[in-house]
């Protein structure tokens, strides 16, 4: 998402919904995983909407939508693929928003060369470092910067073959050649159309082992509901971006969306739903090894020097990233206090700096190597919840220290002494060096703070009750912590003790416990002036010093020092809009790039689409929401050559955060895998892939590995050894790893065990008989399950074969009240290589009846499978 | 028409409470809206403090909770109806609850008094009075009660009572997104469940209402259910009565056959060998 | 596909125990025994009235503590007694049973003593005048549920229950009453365990075959099958043992032991047509 329009969020709010007339749900369970978001697409459907879900269950979700089609796991990209291709070859795209507000008129490069073309490739491809270059993605006689993605000089990294090279030097912003005719054949519109000819209704059909009819049907829906009276949207979540492809897979909706004219309209745009309460606020705020707060890249020990180099490579010289520098002096700033001064940079050098890839996974190979010695495992439950689960183990296994934080022993702080491993003698407790510290953490009730929800929402909930004991909040915890190395650092006066030390580390502390005052870290957030004043918008930071703000996406969320995000005026006494409940990032808006809600002239599109629009009598944009553009830039302003940052940006460009203001149909920069989507096998598939020789994504991220080792696929020797698609997902009941509800006796009555969920006529083939127990395996581990034998699960015909598949909730681990195996433990550690997100929602297993092998006879029995894969010796 | 027992049925036993009675509260449950979260039954045992019944895999679609029962006042059920081509289906669920009949078997033959008619018309056990008996268990229509294991007393849903006297409205309806599950006053929820089923007909030509009727076999429900399907479809009785309503004519029976008992004794006794 | 909703009850079964049953048996036998008891010292048979007085005593003692002991919470017993509630059967039936046992109790107690005998003719009557009633009420009871068995045979139920209060009454006086002293007693446990086996076929005609299944199959049936022999044993015997102290006293332990069967048969009955929703389904389709 924010390759294609700038900003990594979901481009509406779920109250938006029910202003759609066809919601597409698609990778994502929906009623099932976000059940109170989900009353609007309810609403939306008591209004007439179509709720189309597409998935290879019959969920929930399916259950109350308008329409269920059943695709295979794995192929939404050549799903997505044939409903481009039924707007493109019908010309059912919304020509206006298109030819105005996307880059489909923008010319590329005479020597890019397609992956139609390249059998599977995009030109740029080095075989050596199995990724590409991007210089022939480039707009014709110029360079794009991405404004999300990988903006890295990666060049560097080159040991991590899914990295590429560095987006060029940046050019001033002239705007781009264009075809405003879409006729050029060199156009993106052009380009897209011979880029998706194949992927005609029957050819996806084929691939994704559904109906031709019903590829029509979901593309004539969105067509019939999309212009300027109508409206559709979209709904994700990790069942798209849990694929090697999963970044591509949601640029394909993002492609409808801006062919259809749906982006930044009320009842249109993408949501993607976050699994957790606050996952949109851990990327904003990150918890991710390469971005500082604000998506503001994290500095690179070697590409970066200092401050001003950092601005010249990192920022842009058009689009509102031309105003990088603001945004990291004012953190800087934040972070500093007094220490911070432009002689020294701003403390600049204090930054830690990154090397090379330090994501989730990359870490956990780290500890196995023995090269990552300490872990602080906080709101997650690895042992349990991560990709193969049982090579965390291992990894934990390995460490020298390990802090748990969470509500209590959960397998991640137990497993020295329970892991199955200990089980099958693997792993021997009186040989683990680990040190492991479990410290109770409180629960959200028994704390102050802030959750940043799915459509940037940031909603404040306040201590209800003093935590038990010993548990103490995530912030007392760090700023303790905090407190006790500066106090131990203190005497030691060392040049390398001066991040910590230089660090402002001073909220004012309340109670008994000394809780810190989470309000002053959240005004600490929003930022403040030269007077010491709260800000009230991002506009206000100055990159001279005088501004502080610990993120500038959040400023304002303490405007006029009011806590904005603990505003709750019922929605009875405001508009639908709801913009005085809580605060969203940007500057409160609710749906973003709202500019493109009015036509270039900056009249609604439509009285019944109407949201943003420009008011000639106030001079000004106005609407039910806050304008995502300058108030009082006129939609017919056109940018002087040489105009930088948001004054670079025309009056009718409503993608702000892009350095042509524009939505990116084609990405000329940012994805590391390709400017458009291509259909790719999953890692492990059953199937060959029909579309290209080229089987699965090459950039995917792989870690070949004993213990991690990849079920062969068919076009290798034995890929046949692992005859069905196996996937993971969630049910309503619990909470991911179950560290939070199976622990609790009311939700763990409800889905007591752990099962798998098969047709029929796998039962049949496989003799698995419903309630007994089958026993699944891959080639990392075998896990035993009861078996749900059930009519909603389909055999797929993929490519004149019937493919079976086996569903596997993931909730259960070795503890609590209701245990089992864990499915994650079959899962590998294959990545995407954009987000380094694994693949779990499509890879190959092979089910039998009866329960597993026990003890020490599990090694033996996955060693005899791997033999059979031809693994053995081999990684 | 009626030959209901009337002494406890909601408009009388309300009319006790005088200035205190209030609208006859209860719930319309749509099953067209619900989306089997089974949040009501979480927010239900959250707030009644009740615990769990046990760790059973039922294999019964997604239903691990069974039935409704002494700890579990509601009761999502789950029925999956997938067409031949298995691409669409039905995946029927109902969030079930005790129906606070008109006419309430439960409340008819507690011994103790121990279950009450509240002044918002609801039928409420009070937990500290009941003994235990059973009777109310057997003489419910729907199997709505059943016994607390820990404190051997009988329970079913209460409507939140403490909840209404506050002002608030049940935990389950409360926590429901979807609006599957309305409370408010009956009569209204009634007009309410008519008009919806006029409007969704066309969409869903099975929909019916239950107990929305206060001419059937209890008076009607304070609980009203728009199904999808046939109701024993979902565990319920298709057409249920309150067991109290022939009453009388079982003691008249009774009594002949009592008295057909006493002369047979006499006879015997007199009728010397 | 099992009926209904994965086969389960759609009614709850009782959540009560065997004695119950029990109960039903021992109430209905001191019922009918107080009132031939009643019936003797009127007609001057004291002997047979002293038996049947202390049989009604024994089943009242056996009563009491089957319906107190089966409380989930026994101590609260006594909530019974704060309300009258003429909507429940069990509230009548509990003031019908203190009154009935309280008589019962003081009758014996002045027919073992000694003391106050005029007194204790008193409310031997009282107990004889009641004890039809408290033989048959619990008819009623079971009936007043939705116990698809107990409550769909409203004309038989009643009857079957008097008369194998009858036959139960008159198998104690065959029991512990002399050959010479247990006319009445014969005469009532022939009349009560005949009208019991016909009854009984009226029962299953009443409800219809489907419904009847719940009392021919399963543990019911068996049930049924043997109280049916014990039954129909006892009454043979009966006919056969008039002089015979050791043949009678044979008649009155099958019929006894008939009677608890029968009534065991009838709650298992009861359950069953909770447990399988067919019953339910078929009695409301």
């Amino acid at each position: 998402m924010g390759t294609s329009f700038g900003r990594g969020g979901a481009t509406t709010f779920q109250q938006d919904l029910q202003h759609s007339d066809c919601i597409v749900i698609m990778g994502s369970n929906m009623a099932e995983n976000h059940p109170v978001g989900f009353q609007w697409v309810m609403e939306a459907r008591e209004r007439g909407a179509q709720v189309i879900h597409v998935d290879p269950r019959f969920t929930r979700t399916s259950a109350v939508a308008t329409k269920h089609v059943p695709i295979r796991a794995g192929s939404d990209i050549a799903f997505l693929g044939g409903i481009i291709h039924y707007i493109l070859e019908n010309e059912r795209a919304f020509k206006e928003y298109v030819v105005n507000y996307t880059n489909a008129s923008v010319i590329l490069r005479e020597d890019f060369k397609d992956s139609e073309d390249l059998d599977g490739f995009f030109s740029g491809w080095h075989a050596d470092t199995n990724g590409y270059t991007f210089e022939t993605w480039q707009y014709k006689d110029m360079d794009m910067h991405g404004s999300a993605g990988q903006r890295e000089d990666h060049s560097l990294l080159a040991k991590v073959p899914a990295f590429s090279q560095k987006v060029d030097a940046l050019k001033n912003g002239e705007p781009p050649h264009m075809d405003k005719t879409l006729q050029d054949p060199r156009c993106v519109y052009q380009v897209l159309k011979r880029h998706y000819a194949r992927y005609t209704p029957e050819t996806v059909a084929r691939i994704c082992g559904t109906e031709p009819q019903h590829v029509i049907d979901v593309a004539e829906a969105l067509c019939a509901n999309s212009g300027r009276e109508r409206t559709s949207a979209f709904c994700y979540s990790v069942a798209w971006t849990q694929h090697t492809t999963g970044v591509q897979t949601i640029r394909g909706a993002a492609i409808i969306q801006l062919l259809l004219g749906n982006i930044g309209r009320p009842g249109g745009g993408i949501l993607a739903l976050r699994g957790h309460a606050s996952i949109q606020g851990s990327t904003d705020i990150p918890t991710l090894f390469n971005l500082l707060p604000g998506y503001v890249p994290m500095p690179h020990a070697h590409a970066h020097d200092g401050l001003k180099d950092f601005i010249q490579s990192e920022g842009a010289k058009t689009g509102y990233w031309g105003n990088m520098d603001k945004y990291i002096v004012s953190l800087l700033k934040a972070w500093f206090g007094e220490r911070a001064t432009e002689k020294n940079d701003f403390c600049f050098d204090l930054l830690p700096r990154i090397s090379g890839d330090h994501s989730t996974y990359r870490s956990i190979m780290g500890m196995l190597d023995g090269k990552v010695k300490g872990f602080f495992c906080i709101g997650e439950n690895p042992a349990v919840g991560s990709a193969n689960s049982g090579l965390h183990r291992r990894a934990m296994a390995n460490l020298e220290w390990l802090v748990v934080r969470d509500f209590s022993e959960i397998e991640s702080a137990s497993f020295w002494y329970d892991a199955p491993e200990i089980e099958t003698g693997e792993l021997r407790t009186e040989s683990i060096p680990t040190e492991v510290f479990w410290m109770p953490a409180a629960a959200h009730t028994e704390k102050d703070g802030s959750f940043t929800n799915t459509q940037r929402l940031l909603q404040w909930h306040h201590k209800a009750v003093e935590p038990q004991g010993d548990a103490r909040s995530d912030l007392w915890f760090y700023y303790h912590l905090g407190k006790r190395i500066r106090e131990k650092i203190a005497q030691q006066q060392e040049p390398f003790s001066d991040p910590v030390a230089f660090l402002t580390w001073n909220y004012p502390e309340k109670g008994e416990t000394a809780d810190p005052d989470a309000q002053a870290v959240l005004r600490e957030i929003n930022g403040w002036d030269a007077s010491g004043k709260a800000l009230s918008d991002y506009n206000a930071l100055k990159a001279d010093g005088s501004t502080a703000c610990g993120c500038w996406i959040y400023c304002g969320c303490f405007k006029d020092e009011v806590n904005q995000t603990a505003r709750r005026k019922p929605g009875s006494e405001q508009s639908w809009v709801a913009p005085e409940w809580a605060w969203a990032w940007p500057a409160n808006r609710r749906i973003i790039y709202n500019r493109a809600s009015a036509d270039p002239q900056g009249k609604p599109w439509s009285e019944r689409k109407k949201y943003v629009w420009w008011d000639d009598e106030i001079g000004g944009w106005t609407g039910h929401d806050v304008p995502d553009f300058n108030k009082t830039k006129r939609p017919d302003y056109t940018p002087e050559t040489g105009a930088k940052a948001e004054d670079a940006i025309a009056g009718w460009h409503p993608f702000i955060m892009q350095d042509d203001g524009l939505g990116w149909l084609f990405v000329p920069a940012g994805i590391v895998d390709g400017p458009l989507p291509v259909y790719y096998e999953p890692h492990e598939s059953p199937v060959k892939n029909p579309l290209y020789s080229q089987q699965a994504n090459p950039c995917r991220q792989e870690f070949p590995r004993t213990f991690n080792e990849s079920n062969p696929s068919p076009s290798d020797a034995h890929g046949n050894v692992f005859p069905f698609v196996l996937h993971t997902y969630r049910l309503t009941e619990h909470h991911t790893a179950g560290g939070m509800s199976r622990t609790v006796p009311r939700l763990s009555e409800l889905q007591p065990e752990f099962f798998c969920e098969v047709s029929p006529e796998l039962a049949q083939m496989r003799g698995l008989v419903h309630g007994d127990w089958a026993m699944i395996f891959t080639a990392r581990a075998v896990v035993e399950a009861r078996v749900m034998v059930t009519d909603r699960v389909k055999p797929m015909r993929v490519e004149g074969k019937t493919l079976h598949s086996v569903g596997l909730p993931y909730h259960w681990g070795s503890r609590g009240l209701v245990t089992g195996d864990s499915a994650n433990d079959l899962l590998s550690i294959t990545l995407d290589p954009n987000v380094h997100i694994q693949e779990t929602k499509g890879l190959t297993c092979d089910i039998i009846a009866g329960r597993r092998p026990r003890g020490a006879d599990v090694p033996g029995f996955l060693n005899a499978v791997r033999t059979r894969a031809h693994l053995d010796g081999r990684t | 028409m009626s030959d209901f027992i009337d002494l406890t049925s909601a408009a009388a036993e309300s009319a006790t409470y005088g200035a205190d009675e209030r609208d006859r509260m209860g719930f319309f449950t749509d099953t067209t809206l619900c989306i089997g979260c089974k949040a009501c039954e979480v927010a239900c045992k959250e707030w009644n403090q009740l615990p769990s019944d046990g760790y059973e895999f039922t294999g019964e679609s997604y239903d691990n909770t069974k039935e409704l029962s002494g700890n579990t006042w509601r009761h999502v059920a789950f029925v999956e109806q997938m067409e031949p081509e298995r691409d669409t289906g039905r995946w029927l669920m109902e969030s079930d609850v005790c129906k606070h009949c008109t006419h309430a078997g439960c409340l008819d033959v507690c011994p103790t008094g121990a279950i009450i008619r509240t002044e918002f018309g609801t039928v409420v056990i009070q937990d500290d009075i009941c003994n235990g008996c059973g009777y109310c268990v057997v003489a419910c229509p729907f199997g709505v009660i059943g016994e607390k294991q820990e404190d051997h007393t009988m329970g079913k849903c209460t409507l939140c009572y403490d909840r209404l006297k506050v002002g608030e409205q049940p935990a389950c309806a409360k926590a429901c997104p979807t609006e599957s599950i309305q409370y408010g006053v009956v009569d209204e929820l009634r007009e309410r469940a008519e008009n919806r089923l006029q409007k969704i007909q066309e969409k869903f030509a099975s929909a019916q209402l239950y107990l929305n009727d206060p001419n059937d076999g209890v008076g009607g429900g304070g609980s009203l259910f728009l199904l999808l399907d046939k109701p024993q479809v979902y565990g319920l009785p298709p057409n249920p009565i309150v067991p109290t309503k022939d009453l009388p004519q079982r003691w008249r029976t009774a009594g002949i056959a009592a008295a057909a008992l006493f002369g047979a004794v006499v006879l015997c006794a007199v009728s010397r060998r | 596909m099992s009926a209904g909703y994965y086969g389960r009850p759609i009614v709850k079964p009782p959540a009560w125990t065997d004695l119950i049953p029990t109960y039903f048996f021992a109430g209905g036998l001191a019922g009918t025994a107080a009132t031939l008891a009643f019936a003797e010292r009127t007609a001057r048979n004291d002997r047979l009235a002293r038996t049947m007085i202390f049989g009604a005593a024994t089943g009242c003692a056996v009563s009491a503590f089957c319906l107190i002991a089966d409380l989930k919470k026994p101590e609260r017993f006594i909530n019974m007694l704060r309300v009258v509630k003429p909507t429940s059967p069990m509230s009548v039936g509990v003031y019908i049973f203190s009154a009935f046992s309280g008589s019962v109790f003081i009758a014996a107690g002045c027919e073992v003593t000694g003391i106050a005998r005029p007194a204790g003719r008193f409310f031997g009557a009282i107990a004889g005048l009641i004890g039809p009633v408290m033989s048959v009420y619990t008819a009623v009871l079971v009936g007043d549920t939705v116990m698809p068995a107990w409550h769909l045979p409203r004309k038989t139920l009643p009857g079957l229950f008097a008369a194998t209060s009858a036959a139960s009454a008159g198998a104690w006086g065959l029991l512990f009453a002399s050959a010479r002293d247990n006319g009445s007693a014969r005469r009532l446990a022939l009349v009560g365990g005949t009208a019991m086996v016909a009854i009984l076929q009226a029962l299953h005609h009443e409800i219809g075959p489907t419904q009847a299944e719940a009392y021919s199959k399963g543990e019911a049936g068996a049930l049924a099958r043997t109280a049916r022999v014990l039954n129909v044993g006892g009454i043979v015997c009966a006919a056969l043992g008039k002089n015979s102290n050791v043949i009678s006293k044979v008649a009155g332990a099958l019929l006894l032991a008939g009677g608890l069967t029968e009534r065991f048969a009838v709650y298992r009955a009861g359950c069953a047509s909770a447990k399988d929703p067919k019953y339910v389904l078929d009695s409301q389709a």
